[in-house]
């Protein structure tokens, strides 16, 4: 309801109501640019771009969706046209390829990630975009497709070869004995 | 046979089993195992979807973008040593525009208006007042109509023909305009105090529906080949 308001308002220019929408907004939209850029800077620079295209944009907003999901669609569609316009995804088929031949050999400690998020950093742009997509941001395979220029099987390959890299690079967070898994714990009490 | 690959382990998070790798599975403790921390992998991924990080960037630098980009209006913000009398008088003006613009173009197309003041009540009375489930209901309503009003007074004013017969001018468009502008800055500079507040919405995109009918018809009103060179 009060989000109506502050987008008509800000469909006539109106400053504060921009900005409104920008300080609500802002850290979701700029986490998923940040998730799929990689580079921080390079990733400043594309949050930028993709608000002034959610701005640019705002007049066509009907209200058929929230407008966190929209402004969601259109900041995922700007990063990736963006990487695109890079030359970062476009081989994305192929880059995948590369890294994963890595992935059996990558076992030193020195080579883990801290995080999930500086994990995924490690990937080839093309797998980072499916893996976020797809197990962050909930995106379908068919959508991912479509957003990509691939084959959803192709996207289903890229998913599971990041997986097992990732897989590798949070040794530490994910390789939990199984007697330690909360579920099995209740499941023996 | 020979243990399931990482990648076909990470593809049974979402896939269904083989019978030959379900028999495996149910064997194998070391693929087992994996397959559990494809899972938390997969969990992991999950719980970022709700994390949020600070802004890229700052307001500073993106507004000027926007500025520079024509998305955010430059138009002029309230007086700040008009009194309060002023602004009210402003806002009353701006309302009887507002109603004007809407009737100049009611008359222009030939609708009909009620005869009498009794003819408009009665007619407004055989109307049945609508009932609102919410508060929210009624919002949706308000910014419904405000938005068919705002089309409206858009097509009226290109459609509008009559401002001849009335002896509406560019002058007069020009008058328009700036007692337009001065609600707009003065709703607009209430609206930091107060954002939410209904009224002060409803006077604001009011007034901006109307400026921006009358921008049209000021626009149609200059002499041939003279540009539109302010607001």
């Amino acid at each position: 309801m009060a989000d109506q308001l502050t987008i008509r308002r800000a469909i006539h220019g109106d400053e504060a109501a921009l900005r409104a929408l920008w300080v609500q907004y802002a850290p979701r939209i700029d986490a998923v640019v940040r998730r799929l850029v990689g580079d921080p800077d390079q990733a400043a620079d594309v949050a930028q771009e993709v608000w002034i295209q959610i701005f640019r944009a705002l007049p066509t907003y009907r209200g058929d969706s929230q407008f966190g999901t929209w402004a969601h669609r259109i900041a995922v569609n700007r990063t990736l046209n963006a990487l695109r316009s890079l030359r970062r995804i476009g081989s994305s088929e192929t880059a995948i390829e590369e890294d994963t031949a890595s992935v059996e050999h990558d076992g030193d400690r020195s080579l883990l990630a801290q995080t999930i998020d500086e994990a995924v950093q490690k990937l080839s742009p093309g797998a980072r975009a499916v893996f976020v997509l797809h197990d962050v941001e909930g995106y379908t395979h068919e959508e991912i497709a479509d957003e990509l220029g691939i084959t959803s099987g192709g996207s289903k390959s890229q998913l599971f070869k990041a997986r097992a890299k990732l897989r590798t690079l949070l040794k530490h967070l994910v390789d939990v004995p199984i007697s330690q898994e909360p579920s099995h714990v209740a499941h023996l009490s | 046979m020979s243990h399931i690959s990482p990648e076909r382990l990470a593809a049974l998070v979402d896939e269904t089993a083989m019978p030959d790798e379900a028999s495996h599975l149910a064997e194998c403790a070391e693929c087992t195992d994996e397959l559990a921390a494809h899972r938390r992998l997969v969990r992991l991924a999950l719980a970022e979807t709700s994390r949020e990080g600070p802004p890229l960037n700052d307001w500073a630098a993106l507004g000027a973008m926007l500025k520079a980009e024509g998305i955010v209006s430059t138009m002029p913000m309230a007086p700040s040593r008009a009194n309060r009398t002023q602004r009210v008088m402003r806002i009353a003006a701006g309302l009887v525009l507002v109603a004007g613009s809407a009737l100049a173009g009611r008359w222009s197309v030939g609708l009909d208006f009620p005869a009498t003041p009794q003819q408009a009540a009665s007619a407004a009375a055989a109307t049945p007042a609508p009932v609102f489930a919410s508060p929210q209901a009624a919002m949706q309503v308000l910014t419904s109509s405000q938005q068919q009003y705002s089309d409206a007074a858009a097509y009226l004013a290109a459609q509008d023909t009559s401002s001849h017969f009335i002896g509406l001018n560019v002058n007069t468009y020009r008058a328009r305009l700036t007692a337009l502008d001065n609600i707009v800055a003065s709703t607009r500079t209430a609206l930091y105090q107060a954002p939410q507040d209904p009224v002060l919405n409803q006077y604001y995109l009011s007034a901006m529906a109307a400026r921006e009918a009358t921008l049209k018809q000021y626009e149609a009103a200059l002499p041939a080949k003279q540009a539109l060179e302010r607001y």
